[in-house]
């Protein structure tokens, strides 16, 4: 399954990808509002953290209000089904769901396949692969 | 509001503990744009005349460019503007990294710091709510140490800008540090110091709206792609850092030996970009949305210095901390750049002035007694030494923290032949005797002794290709006064200055246009004339505060000592024909005034 491999190690902190992910989203520049982010840890670490499409999604089987479809793909939340309780944000291993208010969930939906984050990422540590 | 813009400012009064948010006016953004410009327009309004640069009237201003925290490449700068207490005139100080950004989120285009607290204090912004917290158990805290513990306090995701212990004893020399980035030069972190205030913290969780969305976006495609391909932009820098022209400034005798004694030097093969980026480097890191990445994360690994740990070397650095001391070790440059974030301290002002001191000691104006140790050209061991005298403001520190201008004053005899500074600001990297124009634009930077109102270097010998004679002072006046106005431009829209290496005013308009949708803002002839405006409204506050002719020059050195070896063997700068030129040109009569009718053009009053 295509996917957004991460290297962190070249990763050099700049935070284009949650600018450019914000942009498409909300039409706006928030980085707040992102479903990317990166996680610095001055002057040694940048951690990108991004959906990695996991086969057996934690982030499904937290959800008890059945609101989440996933499984090798982005997770797909139903709007109408979730009920803001957010056990998927607590669930995922990569850190890679954020609450948003009152608003649904925010993580990656490959901006429909264009995966702007990965276009915008000059050193490379977003690349799209199929890795597993 | 025009998009990139959030319309407001925030004031902070200090002394009363309050604070007030007001809209700023869209003629005010038409004519000020941003971040320099509009900081010239509220310190020239708001300032009395001839006050202490560290008492409670002054103001620390500052601000965004609507560029500032957008996906526009390198758009991460934040300006703060303030009456330095080094030069005694105008101070505009910009820094990368993420703090600008990160205000602009919180809902502020410009902050404005004004009083004294009446105990140590740190202002906390989070979106719309202000807070005023005590600081006491930060005193004499380091830099990275107040940082760690203000983030532990309130939150990684809070961007912090702070003062270390030079601040806190109001140097000359201490800037404003925010996480490995520097509000380096003309001391804002005595002002800061002055004021009390030992650090901002910040976190903004709001957004910048976008006014043309496609055409913004369209726009930063070109931008990037400019930047990729560009030579520097998208090859050197990235892999060099900004040490990637140290070799071509040493071969071009511009790289200045020995304080600007001009002697041959034989450290640039230790100290060059190879060595740095093969040995030294060990991570990229970039500012805010910037695919240029030019930071680097550098650690000794051997020698000395081993395990010393700075975001850098800067050229800059690598200069002051190298060839103006006469050192070759780029382990001693590491630790003295890391000392300088450490303490709160401008890295070029502090290298020049101890390789001020080297050269005042061996010529006997200072002793061991006065200095406590041997300071001689080449001893690695003083300079570390004498930068934690200045960090901690003791003992001969004291005295050559204050700058080489205060110094030489204090040092008395002829020390002040060998002060390398204009306005009282410490001269960076480039000697003018092998560039002229580099010359003219130290004489006649608003703040002082800086490469970075003008950067003449560039045409006249990095991009040159033979169309300009760097020996000559034919073009320079408009070379100098052209790279003024968009260099005003830069400084107000929140870009960095490296981008523009790449980015033209078609990009640079087709970004602004994009994002503000101002229509003004999509002609370059409008934003070159309102630098113009910019660069004259900095001469008025500079003519306010006693500034004239007299103060337009360069240390005698450059202008009386010939060039003793390298390209420019034999040569002084030739400043006079220059200066007239410029004056002219500028529209100012002759002793350095804009005539009422540049003011009128310009729609300026003094």
């Amino acid at each position: 399954m295509r996917r957004i491999i991460v290297r962190k190690e070249n990763c050099s902190g700049c935070r284009s990808c949650q600018v450019i992910c914000s942009m498409h989203h909300e039409k706006h520049v928030a980085p707040s509002e992102a479903r990317i982010r990166v996680k610095s840890d001055y002057p040694w670490k940048e951690e990108p953290a991004v959906c990695q499409q996991c086969k057996n999604p934690a982030c499904q089987r937290a959800c008890a209000a059945g609101a989440i479809t996933a499984g090798g793909t982005v997770p797909v939340i139903d709007n109408e089904k979730c009920t803001r309780c957010f056990e998927c944000v607590k669930a995922c291993p990569f850190a890679a769901i954020w609450e948003n208010g009152a608003k649904m969930p925010l993580v990656c939906d490959t901006c429909s396949g264009q995966y702007l984050c990965v276009r915008w990422c000059q050193p490379k540590a977003l690349t799209l692969g199929e890795e597993d | 509001m025009a998009g990139g813009y959030t319309g407001k400012l925030l004031r902070i009064d200090l002394g009363k503990r309050s604070h007030s948010v007001e809209n700023i006016p869209e003629e005010i953004i038409k004519k000020y744009i941003g971040g320099k410009g509009i900081s010239a327009y509220l310190l020239y309004k708001e300032l009395p005349a001839k006050c202490d640069p560290l008492g409670p009237e002054n103001i620390l201003v500052f601000a965004n460019g609507p560029l500032t925290g957008t996906l526009a490449p390198a758009s991460s700068r934040v300006t703060v503007s303030t009456k330095s207490p080094l030069t005694g005139g105008w101070l505009d100080s910009n820094c990368g990294g993420f703090w600008g950004p990160e205000l602009k989120y919180a809902g502020y285009d410009v902050l404005v710091i004004a009083g004294c607290a009446e105990k140590p204090t740190v202002v906390v912004i989070e979106d719309e709510t202000i807070r005023f917290e005590s600081a006491a158990e930060l005193g004499g805290y380091d830099c990275p140490k107040t940082e760690k513990t203000l983030k532990e306090k309130y939150g990684a995701d809070h961007r912090v800008a702070c003062i270390g212990p030079a601040g806190e004893n109001r140097l000359p020399l201490a800037g404003i540090i925010a996480e490995g980035r520097a509000f380096g030069r003309g001391g804002s972190g005595a002002v800061m110091g002055s004021k009390n205030l030992k650090a901002i913290v910040v976190r903004g969780r709001g957004s910048v709206e976008i006014a043309r969305y496609e055409a913004f976006l369209t726009a930063n495609n070109e931008a990037m792609n400019e930047l990729t391909i560009n030579p520097d932009t998208g090859g050197s820098r990235p892999k060099y850092g900004t040490n990637n022209i140290l070799s071509a400034m040493d071969v071009l005798g511009i790289h200045p030996v020995h304080n600007f004694q001009g002697i041959p030097w034989s450290g640039a093969e230790k100290l060059n970009e190879e060595v740095l980026a093969d040995q030294y480097f060990k991570k990229n890191k970039a500012c805010f949305a910037c695919p240029i990445r030019c930071s680097k994360v550098s650690r000794v690994d051997s020698g000395k210095y081993k395990g010393s740990v700075v975001e850098g070397p800067e050229y800059e650095n690598v200069w002051s901390f190298g060839a103006q001391c006469g050192n070759a070790d780029p382990g001693a440059v590491i630790e003295a750049e890391r000392l300088c974030d450490f303490y709160g301290l401008d890295s070029i002002s502090v290298g020049n002035a101890v390789g001020f001191a080297m050269e005042c000691y061996e010529r006997g104006l200072i002793t061991e007694n006065q200095v406590g140790f041997a300071l001689k050209f080449t001893d690695d061991d003083a300079m570390i030494k004498l930068v934690h005298l200045m960090g901690t403001n003791e003992g001969f520190g004291q005295v050559i923290g204050r700058g080489v201008k205060q110094a030489a004053a204090i040092i008395g005899k002829n020390a002040a032949d060998f002060a390398m500074h204009v306005k009282g600001m410490e001269l960076p990297a480039y000697d003018p005797r092998s560039a002229f124009g580099m010359g003219l634009a130290y004489a006649t930077s608003d703040r002082g002794g800086c490469h970075l109102r003008a950067f003449p270097v560039g045409a006249e010998v990095l991009q040159n290709r033979g169309r300009m004679d760097p020996f000559s002072t034919e073009y320079k006046a408009d070379l100098v006064k052209s790279q003024q106005e968009w260099f005003a431009i830069v400084d107000s829209i929140g870009l960095c200055l490296f981008a523009t290496f790449a980015l033209t005013p078609r990009q640079v308009t087709l970004l602004l246009a994009g994002l503000t949708g101002i229509e003004e803002f999509a002609s370059a002839d409008y934003l070159i004339t309102a630098g113009e405006r910019i660069y004259n409204l900095t001469r008025l506050f500079n003519i306010r505060e006693g500034f004239g002719k007299k103060d337009d020059t360069l240390p005698s050195r450059l202008l009386n000592e010939p060039m003793p070896s390298g390209p420019a063997k034999g040569l002084t700068v030739d400043l006079e024909p220059m200066l007239k030129e410029y004056y002219y040109i500028r529209g100012w009569d002759e002793e350095g005034v804009p005539k009422k009718e540049t003011l009128d053009r310009l729609g300026l009053k003094q």
